[in-house]
């Protein structure tokens, strides 16, 4: 009975063996299960948060959540289950070869009817149930799902790193809901903003301005176009803004921005107004007293906007320095000063200018009267032979010659001095621009002695020069100036030409402006 | 005190099984003697002799079909009695008649007359030669171990095992036996050509010295009660699930049968399919040393057992289908094990 009981108990203990081996392997397949599931769920939260956007925090607490239940359900799943002992030595009998010994044996010992043979059976059975090894028996296999975990997790990373917007149609990834309002403003700023510094930083040849405004328009555009996280985005516009801040400092300093300033210059060019006629404006309006903030802002934008096209000297940024100080008559003072240096500086280069030519005209001996008579722009203007009228200025109308820019002034010593008088005719579109008054004055044609025998002509604009005059500049210039004036009263200047000698007689500051003639009559006798 | 019987038991069946088993081998051996391979043939008679059946053999002639039956009449010390079945043989001269017998007084009376069949070994050679009526004279005797002539039953002495052999070629003035009578034999056993080595050592055997004077291993007391510890031997419920399936799936409207099965099967197996399945398959694990039937048992006996109960329609019969293919399919694809079986 003892050997019998001993046998059986043997069988028993493979059977409870075998039970305990197969209960861990479930339980381990049924966990690595869970775990393949849980990734799964974890994918499907990734897609969720591509639709409906969730915090990182709150997506890794899904995730986590999602995994621990699973892992749960697999550990209660595995408890619960229990495995059938005959089945498992019928598995061991199968994968050890053990022609059904422990299966048959275990029957026998299990069943309430008595069997002749079961003694033997189970003896037979205890023999071989030592040779069983469970591991062998139940070996630990992994489920076949887990191969595709690594795939699993490959496609949760790239579900929350993958912009999907640049590979799929919106309509795929949820985007066919439009982006915010605000967004979608931003975003036309953005592009506006960098289409504008695209503009300015491509006339100034700023080539990493030119990059830099592109992918501000790349981006805004994205942000009209795509649906994010609306606080991603405004985080984006921010650190944009303040690139474009810095980017458009940058600019400012360049001049590219100063857009005001800009159409000051022009204006002031297109006018015809020169650096002195601004300023007096400029004294004009601080003579009217205490200028408001807004005045004394337009005040030094217009005093800036003269230095940008070179007139800013000491005296102007001096000026300048007292108007944001707030001394207005201190400013106003060193403006009426500039002025008064400006034009006394004026007068003494036409003087100078008077002096040199009437010198070279007694060096050639000759009757600057008649030829003054004769050439006088403002009356005789048509009378020159044809290749005499070649460098004529007043040929192209409003065409200005530039030889005042370049110090041109006369250019007396040789034949080919008339070349600077011609260059003006091509330079129609630049001339207003960078050209004082003075430049509307018709050429007139000068000619004397040179070395020996020889004839000298050369065209000048504005004053006659000293050697072509019979009489000193002081005496015939009230008579001149009277005979403009008659003549603009007679109405022999043509309508077109009469805003030309006025303007020429107002650069030599002889002839009154009808808005101020106050002013002209000081001119004068200064 | 139980403890001590059972234990005293347990010792006791633990020596007859060996006893048996070493009487088995001997018996083998002593055949070996004589009959050069067939190891399988001589298991087969063996298992049909100790489970009660009956045996076909079929095989081309000259291969020693009829020198192994009388060889194991040898060894065996059981009564042998040859039939050579002709077409003319009448059931009477196999199972006997009644005669008129005078006596010393002159009255006259009818003395039944015993047939060759009234042995315990009787080899039916040829047995396909004989008429369906003569070969249906061996139903009852094959069945009931038993002759009914005039109405008398007489009984055959156990053990009693019919030995058929019968050749597969000469088929022209045979009568094949009918499906009730192929059922009848617990295994069909196929003789095969030896292989060179046995082709020599059959030839160096019977042309060399004299024929081997056998010995008697088993009686028929001996052989009668190693049947009985044979029928003891236990079979689980899962193996014996295995053997119901294989004898299923023979049959062609069967959730189990195979293709082969279904295609060219008319009729599966009878019932007597599994009992041969099983009692073969405990008789295996006797010889194999164990006391528990197992698959491989039943596989290992599956073939004999189960192909001359498998009937071919007439597609199979036309393919020429043999019904070992169809089991041999069968075994392949019905599994061991089914779940919540």
């Amino acid at each position: 009975m003892g050997e019998l009981m001993e046998h059986e108990e043997l069988l028993q203990r493979t059977a409870r063996m075998l039970m305990r081996r197969a209960g861990w392997v479930r339980r381990r397949a049924l966990l690595l299960q869970a775990l393949f599931i849980g990734f799964c769920v974890c994918l499907a939260l990734a897609v969720w948060h591509r639709f409906v956007p969730l915090p990182i925090g709150r997506l890794v607490e899904f995730g986590l959540a999602a995994m621990v239940l699973c892992a749960v359900g697999a550990i209660v799943l595995g408890l619960r289950s229990r495995a059938d002992p005959m089945g498992l030595l019928i598995r061991a009998d199968r994968t050890l070869r053990l022609k059904e010994r422990l299966s048959t044996a275990y029957e026998l010992a299990t069943s309430p009817h008595p069997h002749p043979l079961r003694p033997i059976v189970l003896q037979e059975a205890a023999r071989v149930s030592r040779s069983v090894n469970p591991f062998r028996v139940i070996p630990s296999t992994t489920p076949r799902t887990l191969r595709w975990t690594p795939f699993l997790l490959l496609a949760i990373v790239l579900v929350l790193v993958v912009d999907f917007g640049m590979i799929l149609p919106q309509s795929l990834i949820g985007g066919d809901e439009r982006p915010s309002p605000l967004l979608l403003d931003q975003g036309q700023q953005l592009e506006r903003l960098g289409k504008r510094l695209e503009t300015e930083a491509r006339r100034r040849g700023l080539e990493r301005s030119v990059e830099a405004s592109r992918r501000m328009q790349t981006l805004g555009q994205r942000l009209q176009n795509e649906r994010v996280n609306e606080r991603e985005a405004m985080a984006r516009i921010n650190s944009l803004a303040e690139y474009v801040r810095n980017l458009e400092e940058e600019l400012k300093k360049m001049a590219v921005l100063e857009d005001v300033s800009i159409s000051k210059v022009r204006e002031v060019m297109v006018n015809q107004a020169s650096v002195s006629g601004e300023v007096q404006r400029l004294l004009g309006m601080m003579g009217r007293g205490k200028l408001s903030p807004s005045e004394m802002r337009n005040l030094q934008e217009r005093l800036q906007s003269l230095g940008q096209q070179g007139a800013l000297d000491e005296r102007l940024s001096e000026a300048i320095n007292q108007l944001r100080e707030g001394d207005l008559e201190g400013a106003r003072e060193m403006l009426e000063n500039y002025l008064l240096q400006d034009q006394l500086a004026q007068d003494f280069e036409h003087l100078k200018r008077a002096e040199r030519a009437l010198d070279g005209s007694f060096e050639h001996g000759l009757d600057p009267g008649e030829e003054m008579d004769q050439d006088h722009p403002g009356s005789e203007g048509g009378e020159f032979s044809n290749d005499e009228m070649a460098g004529d200025p007043r040929g192209g109308s409003g065409g200005l010659p530039g030889d005042f820019e370049g110090g041109d002034y006369l250019d007396s010593e040789g034949m080919g001095s008339n070349s600077s008088v011609g260059s003006g005719r091509g330079a129609e579109s630049e001339a207003p621009r960078g050209r004082i008054p003075e430049a509307n004055a018709p050429a007139s044609r000068i000619t004397g002695q040179s070395g020996d025998g020889g004839v000298r002509r050369s065209y000048v604009r504005a004053l006659p020069l000293k050697a072509d005059a019979a009489i000193p500049l002081e005496d015939v210039i009230t008579t001149y100036q009277k005979r403009a004036e008659e003549s603009l009263l007679r109405e022999e200047i043509p309508p077109n030409n009469r805003d030309l000698v006025r303007a020429y007689f107002l650069a030599i500051g002889l002839a009154e402006e009808s808005a101020g003639s106050e002013g002209k009559d000081e001119q004068r006798d200064r | 005190m139980s403890s001590a019987t059972d234990e005293a038991r347990s010792a006791e069946l633990r020596q007859k099984a060996e006893g048996i088993r070493e009487d088995l081998h001997r018996l083998i051996r002593e055949i070996e003697k004589v009959i050069v391979g067939h190891r399988e043939v001589i298991e087969g008679i063996l298992i049909s002799l100790l489970c009660g059946g009956h045996v076909l053999l079929e095989g081309v002639p000259g291969l020693g079909k009829t020198l192994l039956v009388k060889s194991l009449g040898r060894v065996l010390n059981l009564q042998f009695s040859r039939i050579q079945f002709t077409p003319d043989l009448m059931p009477a001269d196999i199972i006997g008649t009644n005669v008129v017998i005078e006596d010393e007084s002159g009255r006259k009376h009818f003395e039944f007359q015993r047939g060759p069949i009234f042995a315990q070994i009787i080899l039916a050679d040829e047995i396909n030669r004989a008429t369906p009526k003569t070969q249906s004279a061996l139903l009852e005797a094959m069945q009931e171990q038993s002759v009914t002539v005039a109405g008398i039953a007489h009984h055959l002495d156990a053990p009693f095992i019919v030995l058929a052999t019968q050749n597969p070629i000469e088929m022209e003035g045979t009568y094949p036996l009918p499906e009730a009578q192929l059922d009848r034999f617990f295994l069909k056993l196929n003789v095969t050509y030896p292989s060179i080595q046995q082709l020599e050592e059959i030839v160096d055997r019977t042309t060399q010295r004299d024929p081997t004077e056998l010995q008697n291993i088993l009686d028929g007391e001996r052989v009668a009660e190693m049947k009985e510890f044979v029928r003891a031997i236990p079979v689980a419920a899962h193996v014996k699930n295995y053997a119901a399936r294989l004898v299923l799936a023979t049959h062609p409207d069967s959730p189990y049968a195979t293709d082969l099965s279904k295609r060219y099967v008319l009729y599966g197996s009878s019932p007597r399919g599994a009992q041969s399945l099983v009692l073969g398959g405990k008789l295996k694990a006797l010889l194999d040393g164990r006391y528990n039937v197992s698959f491989e048992d039943l596989r290992t006996i599956a073939i004999p057992s189960l192909r001359h109960r498998v009937i071919l329609n007439f597609e199979g019969a036309a393919a020429g289908i043999e019904q070992a293919s169809i089991i041999a399919e069968i075994l392949e694809k019905t599994p061991e094990v089914v779940r919540g079986a």
